[in-house]
């Protein structure tokens, strides 16, 4: 019985998956399959392959020849020529280092599961895929290509990176800023927590160097409504200190705190002409997969 | 009243700290939590959501009394209602202590740590009411409940151990006695619990609402001989021959000197010792001419058992009285001669020697069968007054013996016994020589295992069927023949016994004259008299070796003598020696039953007095109906604690579960 697609795009279903390259197929072939959309790389360019005719496919790319000789209907693959490049950033810091106990992974494994899978459709869709990660620094900067190994070598730096360290985004920004040479796509997955006023002016300098932006928060469910009941001591991922509090008396105030902070950043990113995408790890990759093909067609 | 059958379930009540300090120390303690940020998070403190609180709290008070309820339950209590108890006595709980004072508590110091233990309990109970039991060979001194506890210690201060062997059956039943009120008692028993004293199937049931405390003081018996007996032999040319038996009770081996003194004479034995070894002892005597002797050894942690005393000289002579009508029948005169002959022939290897006293019927009375141990009747049963034969049957009843002999009237006789219900015999005629065969009759048959038997058992069943008999009575014992000692060739019975009460009757089928048997003229007619008469006593019959009594009483029904007689007067029950009392030697030794170092476990003697169906220690003792027990309700209060507790709890899981956030919307994009 095949997997149904909703669960291959499941944070509990990849998380049990290792190999990132493997976890990517699983993701976005299961995405793809989901959509019922033809695999259409493009109409213009390199014969990629044949597949079997899908109602409504365009007639034009059916296959005639191979019909009179089989009697059935093939459409043609084209692989598409394109020159776009994706830039892949992901934060790094010690804040994405937390998994409640509602979520099937940690925060950056969402975030590398999702960065993962964007990599793999791109290459697949024929762009130029590149990987940065950062916390208090830029730790790992892979420039867009379509070489053969720079997608294993993108799986190979998010299997190695754990999350550690205090994130200094303006110094990381402003590298990468000057590094982005030609357009493209630049996804940025972080959780964007003490940056709702620093990150959007730095994602707005990306924007006006003519790049396409998505920002991408992902959250802990535990980070949206404090479901503890017992006595906590809180100590910051990034150190900047500890509080020693009873949950269920705070609860109300931080969950205000975090609702007027979500909307500030909404609306800030809003106001940098930055899309942004709140993920939430017990959530599915679809929303991030369709947002990314979504800005890709809109590109085109 | 309370009570409760199973009480020491109730220490689980100590659990119910558990839950609470949980409880206290669970919302103190802070768990450390790496968390993203910090930004949002306030300081806060405990709840202070009263609702929620008290949720808390009922929580927790129901899942304790859930827990105590089914402590409790277990506990199985009992209700008494005030009105079914008696109402005259005091609330407070009365004690009653009994203390051993018997022989073994008078060495090993283990009397001060008694009367030490006894004024620890005083001083534990006072000021509710208190008694005191001395306990030695029965009851031996007491002090009734009293609150002053002066008159206590000033009872206790002077009494020491008696040199008797404990017997506490009495005094427990007297101990008991003393409760006089329906609310606690408790009875503490101080002793050694020395096992010969404390016999657990001796001890009297002891009502069940008393609790007794069995309170050991043990001593270190680790050092300990005593001389166990001693006895004296008579030998050839006077001498007498003394062994002692020595033990070593001790757990190290020991050598003592052994030493005998007998009036001015001294011996003496050095001993080497193992521990548990008995060893025995002898000394010669010779010439003695003290009568007392006394066994000693070195004075040890025990001295009560270091002496041991023992008479020297002959006993008193056995008395016999021989009944003889030699006036109306005067062949009886040689049967007397030959029997008299008989008895009083001395041996000097023997104790036993006897005094014999001839009557004529109609002379016997109460004081002539004083102390006597056996009547002969020579054919003078058909002469006897209505009043001598009532004398004969106390004679019996006292353990005495009669023998009659045919005389004159053999046919009267038989009827007589038959009349008196001794002996069933038949009297069947005479059996004279045979004309034509004069070959006289003769023994041929003595019942297997009977004294006789045993007595000629080697070479004298010969020497007894040599004995000849010309003529006999010939009787028949229709009621079988298990009373038959001896019989002749014809299977006619010769002597036959028959016991009545503690004494025996023989009957013999001739007299002891020369015209019907020659056995008076025989080597085997002095055993045989001797045996008839003498055959169960002890060798030192006539001397009374006696433990040390609590009682000149007990020392006067050994004597066959009234309590307050003045031949006792000067006689000290519990000092060890010997008196010489209306001329029997009566020697008074401590017991040595309590120089045995084992004893009796508190737990079989709590056993032994708990009756078999009673209720356990501790329940309340007045009317066992008018009880209630009450761990049902208790049971059907925990299942209540628990119905209420289940959906408190849920409804408490429940709220501390997260709040959904309605606000925010992960997966949404802008």
């Amino acid at each position: 019985m095949k997997t149904p697609a909703a669960e291959l795009l499941s944070p509990a279903t990849l998380a049990r998956i290792d190999n990132y390259s493997l976890l990517a197929k699983t993701a976005v072939e299961g995405f793809l399959a989901g959509l019922h959309r033809s695999l259409s790389h493009g109409t213009g360019g390199e014969f990629l392959q044949y597949r079997n005719y899908t109602p409504g496919d365009d007639l034009k790319y059916v296959d005639w020849k191979v019909f009179s000789r089989q009697n059935k209907f093939h459409t043609k693959v084209f692989r598409e020529e394109t020159n776009m490049n994706l830039s892949l950033v992901l934060d790094a810091s010690a804040s994405l280092d937390y998994q409640g106990s509602r979520a099937p992974c940690g925060k950056f494994r969402y975030a590398a599961m999702v960065a993962a899978s964007l990599a793999y459709m791109a290459s697949r869709q024929g762009d130029n895929v590149g990987l940065f990660l950062y916390h208090s620094g830029v730790v790992q900067a892979l420039d867009p290509s379509r070489s053969p190994g720079q997608l294993q070598r993108i799986f190979g730096s998010l299997t190695r990176q754990t999350p550690t360290g205090t994130a200094d985004h303006a110094r990381a920004w402003n590298y990468l800023t000057g590094h982005f040479r030609s357009r493209g796509m630049v996804v940025f997955l972080s959780d964007f927590l003490d940056a709702a006023h620093t990150l959007p002016p730095l994602l707005k300098r990306i924007r006006f160097a003519h790049h396409d932006c998505l920002a991408i928060q992902v959250l802990d469910p535990d980070e949206l409504d404090l479901p503890f009941d017992r006595s906590t001591e809180f100590i910051d991922a990034e150190g900047s200190g500890r509080i020693d509090t009873y949950p269920a008396s705070v609860r109300t105030d931080y969950i205000r705190s975090m609702d007027a902070f979500l909307a500030d950043l909404t609306q800030s990113m809003k106001q940098s002409q930055v899309d942004f995408l709140r993920l939430v790890t017990s959530e599915s990759l679809a929303a991030a997969l369709a947002t990314y093909l979504h800005k890709r067609d809109s590109q085109r | 009243m309370l009570t409760f059958a199973s009480p020491f379930f109730l220490w689980g009540l100590l659990g119910l700290a558990g839950p609470v300090l949980i409880h206290l120390i669970n919302r103190d303690l802070f768990r450390p939590l790496v968390f993203p940020s910090i930004k949002f998070i306030l300081r806060g403190k405990l709840p202070v959501e009263r609702k929620r609180r008290l949720r808390d709290w009922l929580l927790l008070a129901l899942r304790m009394l859930l827990f105590a309820a089914l402590v409790t339950a277990l506990a199985r209590p009992q209700w008494q209602p005030e009105s079914a108890l008696a109402t005259n006595g005091a609330e407070e709980g009365e004690l009653v202590i009994l203390i051993d004072a018997s022989a073994s508590m008078g060495g090993w110091d283990v009397w001060p740590a008694a009367l030490a233990q006894a004024e620890a309990l005083l001083a534990q109970h006072q000021p509710a009411p208190a008694a005191i039991v001395v306990s030695g060979a029965g009851p031996v001194a007491l002090e009734p409940l009293t609150r002053d506890y002066s008159r206590l210690r000033s009872f206790l201060a002077p009494i020491q151990p008696q040199p008797v062997a404990g017997d506490h059956r009495e005094s427990l039943r007297q101990a008991v006695r003393l409760f006089s009120g329906p609310g606690p008692a408790t009875l503490a028993v101080v002793s050694d619990f020395q096992q010969s004293d404390w016999s657990p199937s001796a001890l009297p049931p002891i009502d069940p609402r008393i609790q007794v405390e069995w309170l050991p003081v043990n001593p270190d018996r680790r050092e300990n001989a005593a001389v166990l007996q001693a006895r004296a032999l008579p030998l050839h040319d006077g001498r007498r021959q003394v062994v002692a038996e020595i033990k070593n009770f001790g757990l190290e081996p020991t050598a003592r000197t052994v030493q005998l003194r007998a009036g001015d004479e001294t011996l003496s034995r050095p001993l080497d010792l193992a521990p548990g070894e008995t060893q025995s002892v002898s000394f010669i005597l010779e010439q003695p001419s003290a009568s007392q002797a006394e066994v000693s050894i070195e004075a040890d942690a025990f001295p009560a058992d270091d002496r041991y005393f023992l008479w020297l000289s002959r006993p008193p002579p056995i008395k016999v009285v021989i009944v003889a009508p030699t006036s109306a029948e005067p062949e009886t005169m040689e049967e007397l001669f030959f029997l008299s002959r008989a008895l009083t022939t001395r041996t000097p290897t023997q104790w036993l020697h006897f005094s014999v006293a001839p009557v004529e019927p109609g002379q016997l009375h109460s004081d002539l069968l004083q102390g006597a141990q056996a009547v002969f009747l020579l054919g003078a049963a058909p002469y006897l007054q209505p009043n001598e034969w009532e004398l004969l049957h106390q004679h019996l009843a006292q353990g005495g013996r009669l023998l009659f002999t045919p005389g004159k009237a053999p046919a009267r006789q038989t009827t007589l016994l038959a009349d008196q219900g001794w002996l069933d015999l038949s009297y069947e005629g005479m059996a004279a020589l045979d004309r034509r065969q004069p070959r006289p009759h003769s023994i041929d048959w003595v019942r297997p295992d009977s004294s006789i038997d045993l007595l000629f058992r080697d070479e004298a069943n010969r020497s007894l069927s040599h004995i000849s008999l010309y003529q006999y009575v010939r009787l028949a014992a229709p009621g079988g023949s298990e009373g038959v000692l001896l019989r002749t060739s014809q299977d006619d019975p010769l002597l036959v016994q028959q016991a009545v009460g503690p004494g025996v009757v023989f009957a013999t089928a001739f007299p002891f004259q020369t015209s019907w048997t020659d056995l008076p003229v025989s080597t085997a007619f002095l055993p045989i008299i001797r045996e008839l008469v003498a055959g169960d006593l002890p060798p030192d019959h006539g001397i009374v070796n006696l433990d040390t009594a609590p009682a000149l009483s007990l020392i006067a029904a050994h004597l066959n003598l009234p309590a307050d007689s003045a031949a006792l007067a000067n006689l000290d029950p519990l000092t060890p020696g010997i008196h010489v009392v209306a001329g029997t030697p009566v020697v008074l030794n401590t017991p040595r039953s309590e120089s045995w170092p084992a004893v009796t476990p508190p737990l079989d003697l709590q056993t032994a007095i708990t009756p078999p169906s009673g209720p356990a220690a501790g329940t309340a003792a007045a009317d066992p109906d008018a009880r209630i027990s009450l761990w049902p309700g208790l049971a059907l209060a925990a299942l209540l604690f628990f119905i209420l507790e289940m959906p408190l709890a849920a409804r408490l899981r429940r709220q501390a579960s997260p709040v959904a956030n309605p606000q925010a919307s992960p997966g949404t994009a802008t």
